[in-house]
């Protein structure tokens, strides 16, 4: 199976180049993580991410094709030849295919990513009605594999002002989560020209998202409930 | 030592997070650490990871990483598996001593600092062949099924011989034991039983 490769080593090349590699894949090859590890046997040299390789710790997403997703749950068989494989766009390349993605956690981390809650907690948990637990489906899930906010023009164009889709579903997660306390300072952190309305529903993370999630609907859901606090 | 007994299931290393994280920190806020010295380092504390990164580093023909580990995969796979017997461990036990040597010559291309995911790949493939050998060898030692491990010729547990803890060294590959604690501090023990379903 043939493939072209961004290839970039700063301590070596100049600029990025594209490199062709022709590799002879086994019969139980069928994501292109394998055909990637039998790159990666063949020459050494070549750098990419990868840990799960099953869709769950989100390492190697790169551009495949010219569309982001992970390589280990793509499937070689429905990919055009040669295939072309690049980084993520948009965010600074370390060596190969592997980039920086500090932009990525740093606007993440700016949602406070995790359940603020002062009420002493119960003696055991604090509980959930099923339906309420309910409206976390299809948010917790993300895996902050960055294929989204990668694919993102407006996160290319601000990726130090626009949240970004990743960090704004993550951030309807908690708004969402009937035991978090902080809902109104969350909106406030949020409603900013750049922040959140950068969003412009181009609607390229539901489309590249390898676990089907929708960060579009989530930013429409918080763009709704600053519209009812402020009416 | 072990808060598992002879099983460690899938997942359950939550429990090992748990407990033993609890009590390490526990220990650093009862002996103040944070506002102790650290002990002098001794000057040759670093060679032994230096070493093994000059090797690679001026290595320039050898074995290859991604063969090796994949001949050691199998190996475990097809001698350590879930069903185990002295004929397929004993020649496990060999095979992975021979896989030893092989490792000890892996050569990689890739001699960039940046991002070297090859020299990663055989850093870990080292530790790997450690942990190849403490398994096989401590699993054809022990001639008794217990938890994890399944013996055809002992199926079996031995509670006579074989209630201890199995401790193995680098050195010499050798194997030593460690009675298991029957007398917990603060609960019940519970009583070594066979486990039937």
């Amino acid at each position: 199976m043939k493939f072209r490769i961004y290839r970039y080593d700063p301590e070596k090349d100049g600029a990025p180049r594209m490199q062709d590699y022709d590799v002879a894949l086994d019969h139980h090859d069928r994501m292109l993580l394998d055909a990637l590890v039998r790159l990666k046997a063949q020459d050494d040299t070549l750098a990419f991410r990868r840990s799960c390789r099953e869709g769950v710790c989100g390492s190697d997403a790169m551009n495949i094709n010219g569309k982001n997703g992970l390589a280990c749950i793509t499937n070689l068989r429905e990919l055009k030849e040669p295939v072309e494989l690049r980084p993520l766009p948009g965010l600074p390349v370390i060596r190969d295919l592997i980039v920086d993605m500090s932009q990525f956690f740093k606007q993440y981390h700016s949602i406070r990513p995790y359940l603020v809650n002062d009420t002493p907690p119960p003696e055991k948990e604090r509980l959930q009605f099923p339906a309420e637990r309910d409206e976390l489906d299809g948010l917790y899930e993300c895996i902050l594999c960055a294929c989204c906010s990668t694919a993102c023009p407006s996160f290319w164009w601000n990726p130090d002002k626009f949240v970004g889709p990743a960090g704004l579903l993550a951030a309807y997660r908690f708004i969402a989560d009937s035991r978090d306390e902080a809902t109104n300072e969350r909106l406030d952190n949020l409603e900013d020209p750049y922040r959140l309305f950068r969003c412009h529903t181009i609607m390229n993370c539901v489309d590249v998202c390898p676990k089907g999630l929708n960060p579009t609907k989530a930013i429409g859901k918080i763009k709704e409930l600053m519209v009812k606090r402020a009416v | 030592m072990s808060v598992h007994g002879a099983n460690r299931l899938g997942t359950n290393s939550l429990l090992d997070l748990l407990v033993f994280g609890r009590a390490a920190g526990n220990f650093i806020v009862e002996q103040d650490l944070q506002r102790r010295q650290h002990k002098p380092l001794p000057r040759d504390a670093g060679d032994m990871a230096l070493g093994r990164l000059a090797r690679l580093d001026s290595a320039t023909s050898g074995e290859q990483v991604a063969e090796v580990a994949d001949k050691l995969r199998k190996t475990i796979q097809g001698h350590c598996a879930v069903f185990r017997n002295e004929q397929l461990l004993s020649e496990g036990v060999s095979k992975v001593l021979e896989l030893e040597q092989r490792v000890q010559r892996v050569a990689i291309k890739d001699k960039s600092r940046i991002f070297n995911t090859a020299r990663v790949e055989a850093l870990e493939l080292e530790n790997l062949i450690e942990v190849a050998k403490a398994t096989v060898v401590s699993a054809e030692a022990r001639k008794e099924s217990r938890g994890a491990q399944a013996r055809s010729d002992y199926p079996e547990r031995d509670d006579v011989h074989w209630l201890k803890h199995t401790l193995w060294y680098r050195e010499g590959n050798r194997l030593d034991y460690k009675p298991v604690n029957m007398k917990p501090l603060s609960v019940e023990a519970f009583p070594p039983k066979v486990r039937t379903y």
